[in-house]
């Protein structure tokens, strides 16, 4: 079970992450156009809106309310509206408003769709405007100038089609390798069996003797899954080739087996595998939201943000992003890292120790305290729900 | 009660009693619903991404560029954490994640306006952050092209262009935006409902597979025939029962405490909403009896399922358009109860549909729920087979 959480399925679960984003950025979102001018002008707009990579125009119609009926049923992303009066008014040297309504509801086709509209249609004012300054007699350079005294290029260093994958598969990657790494190192001092509460030998030569013997093999099964994360499923998935592989590549590796000190922890502090499994999912179920990656750290509450640094995958993520984008080895979450492998491993070398048989039965009767496993399983007649020890 | 009746009761009574009595069920079962949603949604008790940092290196150093930098600063989604002259300490900045964006004045930007030259501002946006794009790339690029529309009016109106009289001769196409749904735009206005289905439905799935992977742990498979008078077909009704029950129970408490609490938008008929949500525990847990018939114990069902929440959240296309995905895949996210479901809480509760839109996610949950109801009722009867075998060689 160990191997299979280590490798099998974190490598389904990436699978599928990277199949989904095959086509990382976002086209021919479907818009439908009310054109109550039906014009020239109006049909130009239409054009380039449907000219953009973004946008697809699944519809254009004079008749409203049908065609707005259709964003409203969730078909199409934006309505654009152009009013009766839109070539006569631009024509006349009045101003005309085109409307854009759209589903906020699906946020990000919208955010992308309304950039896409905004541009078409500030583009087609200044040309407009352009047109207008040359019919004065002014030189075209000059009437550009004027028309579009300020414009903003918007870059993204690494990133620059804005393709969500690149930063979102090796991000949600890591998440899921978090899960595999603490989940399968649950098992290392316990032999499988959900209400077993026997762990194996933990004390002095035994012990070390039992960290190598089945820590090795799940640290090794761990390490052999990121390089099949880096070597297979990042190049199917489209993710560009990490100049800095090897600083990715130690990262990576301190990841791990901070995770795997978390999942031995969680299961020598717990009373069975059932508990740890359970604290585990609580911690890992959680921990791509919490790293800020969907919704920014810095918008969430203050206690919302304590709880996400007590997650090592937020600290890990946050020296990732500068890697994988700007190829820079900066030390951000490095030390954080370091913390817990110290906690983590400090507290199962502590467990394990000496003093780690009464330091267990102390946590061992906080948490039957709180799930008093043995207690309920004496109250139940046996032969019936009562759990088999194995 | 006639007699089918009466054991499918019996199952569910003996269900919910063995749940209530397992703590480790129980947490899953009876706390977490409510405990993960009101985490879950406190992180985006905001709702919106303010104040996100900014730096600006103003090399020209003017009066025009420092009122730039105030409307810049005005900005709803900016905080201008720093002005500077120097590029490299912001591309450090960026680098350590300090700020998402930065934005370069050039030297002679007041100069070429006054001259009537045009100008370009490099604005460099984190190249990993989703939301960074939409709202602070748009919103810089927004009020920079308006401060630039004032400077050119300024200049027309100078050379003697009646621009104060007509506004429209420096726009000649202006445009309004209107959001249908959501109407503040805010990232968990949008995600908040789908969180809360999603953890719903997991629960549902991952509790049903790990209540029926006990039943393999703790030996009591024959006590589940014996109750069901040996038809498991009301065993696995029974099951299902329980598990629709106690949670659209725990819905009715969502919708009295957590959603008012973190004000989520809750709009349409509340008939189809009862109808989508039955239709969905009954396919969730339909899936999670079936697949935890093949677990023998809890641990393995909570590891091998725990890492299902990510692709089929990501499948369901709510996070990322379905349409963007390659067709396989799309089927395949039809054949679990997530896909319909999210989309259909999107177009109800949100997007305020009837039955004619909603009844095509609706069917898809009703295909699903009686798809996993017989894949489970065959795998019971296997599992019967296998028992009465069992007992006959004991013999």
């Amino acid at each position: 079970m160990p191997l299979l959480t280590a490798l099998a399925l974190p490598l389904v679960a990436w699978s599928v992450i990277a199949l989904t984003f095959r086509q990382p950025i976002i086209h021919d979102v479907p818009v439908v156009v009310v054109d109550h001018s039906n014009s020239p002008l109006s049909r130009t707009l239409i054009r380039n809106l449907d000219a953009t990579q973004v946008l697809r125009v699944a519809n254009v119609s004079s008749e409203e309310e049908s065609t707005l009926e259709t964003v409203r049923r969730g078909e199409a992303i934006l309505g654009v509206v152009i009013p009766r009066d839109f070539h006569r008014d631009v024509v006349g040297g009045v101003s005309s408003e085109v409307t854009i309504l759209a589903n906020g509801a699906q946020l990000l086709y919208s955010k992308v769709a309304y950039r896409s509209v905004a541009t078409s249609v500030t583009t087609l004012s200044a040309g407009i405007q352009i047109r207008r300054m040359q019919a004065t007699g002014m030189a075209s350079d000059e009437a550009y100038a004027r028309a579009v005294p300020v414009q903003t290029t918007i870059h993204a260093p690494g990133n620059s089609w804005y393709d969500y994958g690149i930063y979102l598969i090796p991000s949600m990657a890591m998440a899921i390798l978090q899960m595999s790494v603490s989940f399968s190192a649950l098992w290392l001092f316990r032999e499988h069996g959900d209400r077993n509460t026997v762990l194996l030998p933990t004390r002095g030569s035994s012990a070390l003797g039992v960290l190598l013997a089945r820590g090795l093999p799940i640290i090794a099964a761990n390490l052999l899954a990121v390089v099949l994360l880096f070597l297979v499923i990042f190049p199917m998935a489209g993710i560009p080739y990490v100049p800095a592989f090897f600083s990715l590549f130690w990262r990576t590796t301190l990841f791990v087996l901070v995770c795997v000190g978390m999942g031995s922890f969680l299961s020598l502090i717990s009373n069975d595998l059932v508990l740890a499994t359970q604290v585990a999912l609580v911690i890992n179920a959680p921990a791509f939201v919490f790293s800020g990656f969907t919704f920014p750290r810095w918008a969430m509450p203050d206690a919302v943000r304590a709880l996400a640094s007590m997650i090592p995958l937020t600290h890990f993520l946050d020296g990732l992003v500068p890697l994988l984008m700007y190829n820079a080895n900066v030390w951000t979450g490095i030390p954080g890292l370091l913390l817990f492998l110290v906690l983590f491993w400090g507290g199962v070398v502590l467990l394990t120790g000496a003093a780690g048989d009464r330091l267990r039965a102390l946590t061992h009767r906080f948490t039957e305290r709180l799930f008093p496993t043995r207690a309920m399983l004496a109250s139940v007649p046996a032969g019936h729900d009562r759990e088999t020890e194995r | 009660m006639s007699g089918h009746r009466h054991l499918v009761w019996n199952i569910a009574v003996r269900e919910f009693r063995r749940l209530v009595r397992d703590p480790n069920m129980f947490l899953i079962l009876f706390v977490a619903p409510l405990a993960y949603t009101a985490l879950y949604g406190s992180i985006y008790l905001r709702k919106i991404e303010r104040d996100v940092p900014v730096d600006i290196v103003d090399l020209d150093r003017s009066t025009m560029s420092r009122n730039l930098i105030r409307e810049i600063d005005a900005l709803e989604y900016v905080r201008v954490r720093q002005v500077g002259v120097d590029e490299e300490q912001a591309k450090d900045a960026m680098l350590r994640s300090e700020i998402q964006a930065w934005v370069l004045i050039p030297d002679g930007f007041a100069r070429d306006l006054n001259y009537g030259r045009s100008t370009t501002l490099p604005l460099v946006l984190s190249p990993g952050r989703l939301l960074v794009l939409s709202d602070v790339g748009i919103g810089i690029s927004q009020a920079a092209a308006t401060f630039g529309a004032r400077i050119r009016a300024g200049v027309l109106a100078r050379e003697g262009t009646p621009v104060s009289q007509n506004p429209s001769y420096a726009t000649p196409i202006g445009f309004t935006y209107t959001p249908l749904f959501n109407p503040w735009l805010t990232y968990g206005d949008m995600i908040l409902p789908a969180l809360m289905a999603v953890i719903f439905l997991q629960l549902v799935f991952i509790g049903a597979a790990a209540a029926t992977a006990s039943e393999s742990a703790s030996n009591t498979w024959a006590g589940l025939f014996a109750n069901s008078g040996d038809e498991v077909r009301w065993a696995v009704a029974g099951k299902m029962v329980m598990f629709v029950g106690v949670f659209l129970c725990f819905a009715a408490l969502l919708r009295g405490t957590v959603i008012p609490l973190f004000d989520i938008h809750l709009g349409g008929n509340w008939l189809i909403l009862l109808c989508l949500l039955f239709l969905a525990f009954w396919a969730a847990s339909g899936m999670g009896i079936f697949l935890g018939s093949y677990f023998r114990f809890r641990t393995t069902a909570f590891v091998v399922l725990g890492f299902t929440s990510y692709p089929f959240f990501l499948l369901s296309g709510y996070a990322w358009p379905e349409a963007q995905m390659m067709l396989p895949l799309r089927l395949l996210s039809r054949l679990l109860p997530t896909t319909p479901f999210l989309q259909g809480i999107n177009l109800l509760t949100q997007m305020e549909n009837g039955w004619e839109v909603l009844l095509p996610h609706l069917l898809n949950l009703l295909v699903l729920g009686a798809l996993f109801s017989v894949l489970a009722w065959m795998r019971f009867r296997r599992m019967q087979h296998q028992y009465v075998l069992a007992v006959e060689e004991c013999r």
